[in-house]
């Protein structure tokens, strides 16, 4: 075992090998763009779904260390250089010419508890002198990763002038095989858009995980998600998201379907039929025996505590000689939405599940006050509502539930 | 968990009123510095200065109530004798900061520089800043980034942008306090303050579209953290005016 897998293992998943990772250092190529100019908040919304790592800048990773620190939290990915490279016509300075420059040497990024380090590679350089002081940096960055048991992520991209639409595979296989002869753990490169050459790029990457990187958002989710399966299939390794995620409306929700896509094997339709349709919790009072994981489970999966109290559900019982047991669930009526003054609370339009927008919320618990089976609960705490947000479509006490009490019906 | 970056911090945000006034008097000579530093000393939390200054005024920044010493590094200085990157010479960087703490610096000044004719000094600039804030994270010195959009490329349309393009780049390089000139647009100023977890302080610089000491209020207002007064300001005003400032933003005269 070399001494960078343990930290590796912490990235792909030690069962299959695979990946799903959040990109979130837009911000230090592009300046605030949609759905990230505030990092933190859109990290604590996407952290509700299911993901094994984030890519973030250095400063981010200073500053959100307090988001990474603890266990089960997704592994911290930190990116080593800089490029201008993707600023197009739509940003306020368009590039002119490609820059790619180091930020930070392995040891410091070390110091700030990234698990791996990501930086690009670019072929295509009209000047191959430039080209080469380019493979030189990242062959030094890559060299001091294995000196510190770093993991590096090299992020394979044609970019140039001598780039056309007819030698774009080509030179994006040349890049994959350096990056590999260069020492890369992980690899990152964008779509090619057909199967066939993917499968020649993965082919190149002799046997080093390929993660697709996700591109700008897409009109469809179906489409996103069909790709993936399509990567999955050509022996991609898992992808790296960032636009398509955090411009969602609902981020946890898609991390989740991607999940799903990526670690369980499920098809399109079944991730989409899980979590693509307007559905909520049904209760089967009669198969409840009263064991109560679902209330813990609630409160471990929303707060990380074995809370009962912070449940955002109940399970009553009755009084007498053969009791009986009755979970209590939200069944999306949506008074607490009418009541809602701010609007911080809504029904998320195409999952009809509940969003809260901690933001927003004031705290006036007009929403506990209208709920007409309370069990809207407020955590004084916080100083928020526990509102039953479905787990983004992935409902942690129907999975949990031993005898399926509690089961997902489509509205 | 307390590092030597939080006391120094506190040294240059007034931990009372969470406000800052710095000074800059790095452009002056020995003895517009000397006379700028011996009347201003009380009415600001922090001042910058240049390595030789550091030493001729060491006497003023001694003592409890002393303002702090805030190191200017300028990140051209850092490519010596024809040094193309910085990667393979990060001890350059090291012994930079290294150097400032020992003549007593509570923070290191540095520029980031938006709207640079060639592509390459951008990427430079990104590249000093960035190791600049490795260097500080090690040693626990603050790094301020004042943004300054300047430059050919820079024209009324973009100037907002720019602006929010360098601080934020500054920010996810790793700079701990962002000085910027007022965008002259109150949204948009209002929402960089909103994106950005590190304070924000106001750059006094004079730009084509307008000085920033008028928006003072209106900055103060949106949740800006302090003003950075350098020598234009520093030129034109007097040391009543400094001092009504330093009670504009502190709330309260103290001193």
């Amino acid at each position: 075992m070399r001494r960078k897998d343990v930290r590796l293992n912490s990235i792909l998943n030690l069962n299959d090998g695979k990946c799903v990772i959040l990109a979130v250092d837009h911000g230090f190529i592009f300046g605030p763009i949609k759905g990230l100019e505030n990092v933190e908040s859109t990290l604590k919304r996407a952290l509700k779904g299911r993901l094994d790592a984030v890519m973030v800048s250095p400063g981010q990773a200073k500053r959100l260390s307090h988001i990474f620190g603890k266990r089960g939290a997704p592994a911290l990915i930190v990116r080593g250089d800089w490029s201008n490279a993707f600023r197009d016509k739509t940003y306020a300075l368009p590039v002119r010419k490609v820059q790619e420059v180091l930020i930070a040497h392995p040891k410091d990024l070390i110091h700030l508890g990234a698990t791996g380090a990501v930086v690009y590679f670019f072929t295509g350089y009209g000047d191959e002198n430039e080209q080469d002081q380019h493979y030189k940096r990242i062959k030094w960055f890559i060299e001091n990763c294995e000196k510190v048991g770093l993991p590096c992520q090299v992020c394979v991209i044609p970019v140039g002038e001598r780039v056309t639409g007819a030698n774009f595979v080509d030179l994006l296989e040349l890049g994959v095989r350096m990056a590999v002869e260069a020492g890369a753990d992980i690899l990152e490169v964008p779509y090619t858009q057909d199967i066939t050459t993917f499968k020649r790029i993965v082919s190149a990457a002799k046997g080093v995980p390929v993660l697709c990187a996700g591109g700008p958002k897409a009109t469809r989710l179906r489409d996103s998600l069909e790709i993936v399966v399509e990567l999955l299939e050509a022996g991609a390794s898992g992808v790296v998201f960032g636009r398509q995620v955090f411009q969602s409306d609902d981020p946890s929700s898609f991390l989740n379907m991607l999940y799903a896509l990526v670690h369980e094997g499920k098809s399109v339709d079944e991730v989409i039929g899980i979590l693509g349709r307007p559905s909520r919790l049904k209760v089967l009072p009669e198969k409840c025996i009263g064991c109560r994981l679902c209330e813990i489970i609630c409160s471990l999966s929303h707060g990380n505590s074995f809370s009962p109290y912070k449940s955002r559900l109940r399970v009553e019982e009755t009084q007498g000689m053969l009791k009986k047991f009755k979970p209590v669930v939200c069944t999306l009526c949506g008074s607490c939405v009418e009541a809602c003054p701010t609007g911080a609370l809504k029904l998320n339009p195409e999952l009809g599940y509940l969003q809260l927008n901690e933001e927003e919320c004031t705290g006036c618990k007009k929403c506990v006050e209208a709920c007409p089976i309370k069990v809207l609960k407020f955590d004084e705490e916080a100083g928020i509502p526990l509102i039953c947000d479905g787990c983004s479509g992935n409902p942690q006490c129907v999975k949990w539930c031993p005898v399926e009490a509690i089961v997902m019906e489509v509205r | 968990m307390v590092d030597g970056s939080i006391i120094r911090m506190s040294r240059i945000i007034n931990p009372v009123s969470k406000k800052t006034l710095i000074l800059k008097v790095d452009w002056a000579n020995k003895n517009q510095a000397k006379e700028i530093v011996r009347t201003c000393k009380d009415y600001c939390e922090g001042i910058v200065v240049n390595r030789e200054q550091a030493g001729d005024l060491s006497l003023y920044f001694s003592g409890k109530e002393a303002p702090a010493l805030i190191a200017r590094i300028h990140w051209t200085c850092l490519y010596k004798e024809g040094l193309s990157s910085l990667y393979e010479n990060i001890d350059i960087v090291a012994s930079a900061v290294e150097e400032a703490m020992m003549f007593g610096a509570s923070a290191i000044f540095s520029s980031f520089i938006i709207g640079h004719k060639r592509d390459m000094d951008e990427a430079r600039n990104v590249e000093s800043i960035s190791f600049l804030s490795r260097a500080c994270e090690k040693l626990g010195m603050p790094l301020i980034v004042e943004c300054l959009p300047i430059g050919e490329r820079i024209t009324r349309e973009n100037f907002s942008k720019s602006i929010e393009l360098a601080a934020r780049v500054s920010m996810e390089a790793g700079a701990d306090i962002i000085a910027i000139p007022y965008t002259g647009n109150p949204e948009s100023f209002k929402n960089m303050l909103y994106s950005a977890n590190v304070p924000i302080l106001l750059l006094d610089v004079e730009t084509p579209f307008g000085r920033s000491i008028n928006n003072l209020e209106l900055a103060l207002k949106v949740g800006v953290r302090g003003l950075v007064i350098g020598e234009e300001m520093l030129r034109s005003l007097d040391v009543l005016d400094i001092k009504s400032l330093y009670k504009s933003l502190h709330g309260r005269f103290d001193r």
